[in-house]
């Protein structure tokens, strides 16, 4: 067995395989989301990758009611209760049984085991775009650094098939963990949430003083990085956070806030996940901020 | 010479100054007879001569006589009609129609088309339409055919059966090709009847084709020199005009336009401004004429290149002005309007003319890129102007400047549908081995839509489209047809009894071969009829080496009659959609119905089959990068083509396969039944040509185009594809970018052909569709062309709606 092989045929969970994303680095890319997060952000848009475990997402209002899945069901967790379905979570193994029934295609069972050749194979479909646009792999999460040997493996499967590789870390790891991804990554968008780690640990369950360790140790490296932060609303979108974040940037790293740095308006796109998935936490409905607010936000940004 | 002295116009542009007058008269303005009339008169004044004499002296006749005027602020001269935005109308097409036409409609009209100025206009009409009733296109084909040939020509025409159009063909003047107008340019009519003369000079009548030849020339020669008159006629115009103009500006203008119109087209152009009233006197020489449906203008930014080089550099012009006359170009293109029967519009429910302007591409001696600064003026000049009309496209090759994709791209990000961008590589390819030189091959531009034709090389081409529907339809009906009910086709064998999928496919492919051989045979007839009642004399003109060899283009005059005959299919797409079920889903181990269910399901519409359309629908579809159905169209086309590469066409070649389906898809599409892909019965066929059927593409743009590229283009003679992108996605340089990677992978490393792009929300066409009132300046890309959204029809409405909208 070549060394190539072995790492090609590792597994690991992967939720989504997105083509044509623009938005994930340079150029037009594949971006490969993998499952499994230690932060909790209350905002957070893609629940689904939280756990690693598989689990069934249902559209209902696509739903016909016509009943094809409770007969596909092999634990019966699909019933109809007063004029509506209703999936019980306890009983569903997200075996994807209901899924091929389901002629309204209502149903996906987010979060698959892939192998490392699996997902290459994908990747490699456009191939043409990423070399015509500059553009490559992207490696999200989740946070890929919760599955850093499969990461590795697409990494280095990308590259042997001269495709270049973006990862979007969320850092909050051993620094061991990301090094050795970022080792075998061409780009890394990371984030920077907040810069009180009080705050940072209210929003999001974790503190942000690993992440911030991180951030400079691969701007050390030498890595080309870009540094992304979700503006949300009442908890980092005023300007003081904004102010500080910036000034990390330009103090602590070195780099210039203006080329380095990039604020995402809040969107609330993830918010339907939430009712597919029966999770009890609510996400936040909250509206994204006014177009004048973020210039404004930006200017800030860039007078850093 | 002095700087030319131009009115400033800084509220609005010159062109939308003239175009905001224009565009309400398209709405109110009535017909105008001024053509048919003077042709009529013409017809008898001089009977006797030969039909080519009488035809040169008729047209000459009408461009000495038709009513002229000046519209305010325009700098070009010249017009389609003897009316602003009026109709002409053509009896020597078709004639009797617009008698039946008065009849139903009385003179107002039918709201929908033009109405007559007064009762007394629309009995003119009945009278035009009674001395062409037995010499009009139409009515002599149908003379030739006879009674029982006709009628059923019009039963497996688009009115009952619709398996080919045998009946529009004959209503619809014929070009889809591109005349070197750019020799008036550069010669003058001086320069082309000194040809003429020369032939003259040296002929001795032998044979009844020098006779031919002989009165060929006298008619090239009288129209010619009716395109003079024409000129002068208007610089007579100007100049009285020039005289009772009190702005000093607008009266400097009139002088230009008054000493313009003395030199061209008479003599060879010698300033921008002479190069471009030169070329625009030509389209309209040969408009009135033949009319010219689909007729390319060339390479625009390329001959006309020398003056503008010229102009600026002398500084007798500037690039506002030189613009300003692109935007007058436009308002001009504009005023060509379409008066048809009934019978076309559901196929074609637009005004569009087909007038392809071509930017960029490579320069036929080097193979370097050929864009230059009048490529660019020609977007700026769209940009200004919002008219449909030329729709303008880009030849996209490897090394294109990159500042001038980036300036396409934010001009198709507008929202007009245009430009369009063609595929060079296999384009040249295509000409190539179709026995064109390299230098020919690099100097293509297109006719009508997409079709890569050679300037002044083709002649006049003669189109039939077919639709893949019906193939299908009996294919699984042992030839019966359901709607009409009667046996239409062979007998092709029972699908309940075929034991394997190939047995399916050898019955499609036989309904293709009997099919074709009927169409095809149709096809001819008409096209002989046509060339013999409506001559391309002024076209010819244009087109080599028709002077050389005294024949018209579509006689044997032109130089390349390889594509004169070609094939339309539209819905090869579904029939990949199709071939996969049958293939995977009812000829195999474990079927996803029986056949006698599936043809039952098929009857009722899925009416009392529910389960089982939404459980095919849900089935893999072409356009979704799925190799084992994208293969099944490439396979879908090569069939074709191996059936159709085995009928004989014009001049010992064969039929070519051109899939563009215009309008076409709403056309077939409303007369097909229900197919085993899911498809409802009577809804439209995919459209164009590799575009994946409506709303069954779900995996975005990437995925589209791979599966688009899974078709071999190289021998389709012109590919369509159209792509819908919200306007957002294109505000940045960023995704300007990414839509130039997209164009490039397409294009260049697929071979593509053609791709264009609807930059609109479906909000804001379902917002349209609920209020037209409010979008009657609202353009969106149908086909090859692009049509006010208010002159289409619900049913292409709805599928302009369906069509999936590309996110990124």
């Amino acid at each position: 067995m070549t060394q190539n092989e072995s790492f090609e045929q590792l597994t690991g969970n992967v939720f989504n395989i997105q083509r044509y994303s623009t938005h994930d680095g340079p150029g037009i890319r594949t971006t490969v989301f993998l499952k499994g997060c230690p932060l909790r952000c209350f905002w957070c848009q893609n629940p689904e990758s939280q756990s690693m475990k598989p689990l069934l997402m249902f559209k209902k209002d696509r739903c016909t009611l016509c009943g094809r899945c409770i007969a596909a069901c092999p634990t019966g967790a699909n019933e109809i209760v007063e004029g509506q379905m209703f999936v019980d979570r306890e009983k569903c193994t997200a075996c994807g049984a209901c899924v091929k029934a389901c002629l309204a295609k209502a149903r996906t069972v987010e979060g698959k085991s892939m192998t490392v050749a699996e997902v290459i194979a994908e990747v490699k479909k456009d191939r043409l775009l990423y070399q015509n646009s500059g553009g490559g792999m992207t490696v999200s999460g989740g946070a890929c650094e919760m599955q850093p040997d499969f990461t590795v493996g697409l990494m280095r499967a990308a590259h042997a098939e001269g495709i270049r590789t973006a990862a979007e870390m969320e850092g909050a790891f051993p620094w061991e963990v990301v090094r050795r991804i970022a080792e075998h990554t061409d780009y890394v968008l990371y984030d920077l949430k907040c810069m009180d780690d009080k705050r940072h640990r209210a929003g999001t369950a974790v503190s942000n003083v690993r992440i911030l360790e991180n951030a400079k140790n691969l701007v050390e490296m030498g890595k080309t990085i870009k540094f992304r932060t979700p503006l949300i609303p009442g908890f980092n979108d005023d300007p003081d956070s904004i102010a500080a974040i910036a000034h990390f940037v330009r103090d602590e790293l070195g780099l210039s806030p203006a080329e380095h740095l990039e604020l995402l308006p809040y969107n609330n796109l993830g918010e339907e996940k939430y009712v597919r998935l029966d999770f009890e936490g609510v996400h936040p409905k909250y509206q994204r901020q006014s177009q004048a607010y973020i210039d404004e936000l930006n200017a800030l940004r860039c007078s850093i | 010479m002095a700087k030319i002295n131009y009115k400033p116009f800084t509220e609005k542009t010159r062109g939308e100054t003239i175009w905001a007058r224009l565009n309400p008269l398209r709405y109110t303005q009535t017909m105008s007879l001024a053509r048919a009339q003077l042709l009529a008169d013409g017809y008898e004044e001089y009977e006797g001569y030969s039909f080519y004499r009488k035809r040169g002296l008729t047209i000459a006749k009408i461009l000495r006589e038709i009513p002229i005027y000046i519209d305010d602020d325009q700098l070009l001269v010249g017009d389609f009609s003897a009316k602003p935005m009026g109709p002409e109308w053509f009896p020597d097409l078709a004639a009797t129609w617009l008698s039946d036409y008065v009849d139903k409609y009385g003179w107002k009209g039918s709201g929908k088309f033009f109405g007559f100025e007064s009762p007394e206009q629309a009995e003119q009409a009945k009278a035009i339409a009674y001395k062409f009733r037995n010499i009009g296109g139409k009515e002599m084909w149908y003379k030739y055919l006879g009674k029982e040939e006709s009628e059923y020509a019009e039963l497996i025409g688009e009115q009952k059966a619709w398996i080919a159009n045998t009946l529009s063909e004959i209503y619809a003047e014929k070009a889809w090709n591109c005349p070197d107008i750019a020799r008036i340019v550069k010669l003058g009519v001086k320069g082309l009847i000194e040809s003429i003369d020369e032939q003259l000079e040296k002929q001795v009548i032998l044979t009844d084709d020098d006779y031919r030849a002989h009165e060929f020339w006298l008619g090239m020669k009288y129209m010619l020199q009716g395109g003079v008159d024409y000129a002068h006629r208007y610089a007579a115009l100007a100049r009285e005009k020039a005289e009772a103009e009190t702005d000093e500006l607008r009266k400097a203008e009139l002088l230009e336009i008054a000493r313009v119109c003395d030199r061209v087209p008479e003599y060879p152009a010698e300033t921008f401004q002479e190069a471009l009233q030169s070329f625009f006197f030509g389209v309209l020489m040969i408009f009135y004429d033949t009319r010219t449906y689909g007729m390319g203008l060339g390479r625009v930014d390329q001959f006309l290149y020398p003056t503008f080089q010229h102009d600026i550099e002398t500084g007798y012009i500037d690039e506002e002005y030189a613009t300003q006359l692109l935007e007058c170009f436009r308002c001009k293109i504009m005023g060509k309007r379409q008066f048809w029967p009934d019978l076309m519009t559901p196929n074609l429910s637009s005004e569009s003319h087909f007038h392809n302007a071509i930017l960029g591409g490579v320069d036929p001696v080097t193979g370097r890129d050929a864009t230059n600064r009048l490529s660019f003026l020609w977007l700026d000049a769209a940009e200004r102007v919002h008219t449909p009309h030329p729709t303008l496209s880009v030849r996209y090759h490897a090394n294109i400047d990159p500042k001038f994709m980036d300036r396409a791209i934010e001009v198709a990000a507008l929202g007009m549908g245009f430009p369009a961008f063609m595929g060079d590589d296999t384009s040249i390819e295509y000409l190539l081995s179709r026995g064109y030189t390299l230098q020919e091959a690099r100097d293509y531009a297109i006719g009508g839509c997409v079709l890569h034709v050679v300037p002044g090389k083709n002649s006049s081409v003669w189109p039939i489209v077919i639709n893949c529907g019906k193939m299908m339809e009996y294919a699984l009906r042992n030839g019966y047809d359901n709607r009409l009910n009667m046996q239409l086709g062979p007998k092709t064998g029972e699908f309940t009894e075929m034991k394997t999928y190939e047995d399916f496919i050898e019955a499609y492919k036989a309904q293709w071969t009997y099919w074709g051989n009927i169409a095809a045979d149709s096809n001819r007839q008409c096209r002989i009829q046509h060339i013999e009642s409506f001559p391309d004399i002024m076209m010819s003109a244009f087109t080599d080496d028709c002077i050389k060899r005294g024949k018209v283009t579509s006689l044997g005059g032109a130089v390349h009659n390889d594509n004169t005959q070609y094939i339309v299919p539209v819905g090869v797409q579904d029939f990949g959609n199709v071939a996969y079920v049958l293939k995977n889903y009812i000829f195999c181990e474990n079927p996803i119905c029986s056949r006698e269910t599936l043809l039952a399901a098929l009857d009722a519409n899925w009416v009392g089959y529910e389960d089982l359309q939404a459980q095919l629908e849900s089935l893999p579809k072409y356009g979704n990068d799925i190799p084992e159905v994208d293969n099944l169209v490439d396979e879908g086309y090569r069939l074709i083509q191996d059936i159709w590469y085995k009928i004989p066409a014009a001049f010992g070649h064969h039929f070519e396969v051109a899939p563009h389906s215009l309008g076409f898809h709403a056309g077939t599409g409303a007369k097909t039944g229900a197919l085993p892909d899911g498809r409802m019965a009577w809804t439209a066929m995919s459209d164009g040509a590799v575009s994946p059927r409506q709303g069954t593409d779900h995996e975005g743009p990437a995925a589209v185009i791979n599966s688009c590229g899974c078709v071999d283009h190289t021998e389709l003679f012109g590919v369509l594809f159209n792509m819908r992108f919200t306007q957002d996605a294109l505000k940045t340089k960023e995704g300007r970018d990414h839509l130039a990677a997209l164009i490039r992978t397409y294009l260049h490393d697929y071979g593509g052909k053609h791709i264009q792009f609807n930059v609109i929300s479906a909000e804001t066409m379902k917002d349209a569709k609920a209020n037209p009132e409010k979008y009657t300046d609202l353009i969106v890309r149908v086909a090859g062309y692009s049509a006010y959204w208010t002159d289409l029809t619900t049913t292409i409405h709805d599928e302009l709606i369906q069509r999936t909208e590309q996110h990124w």
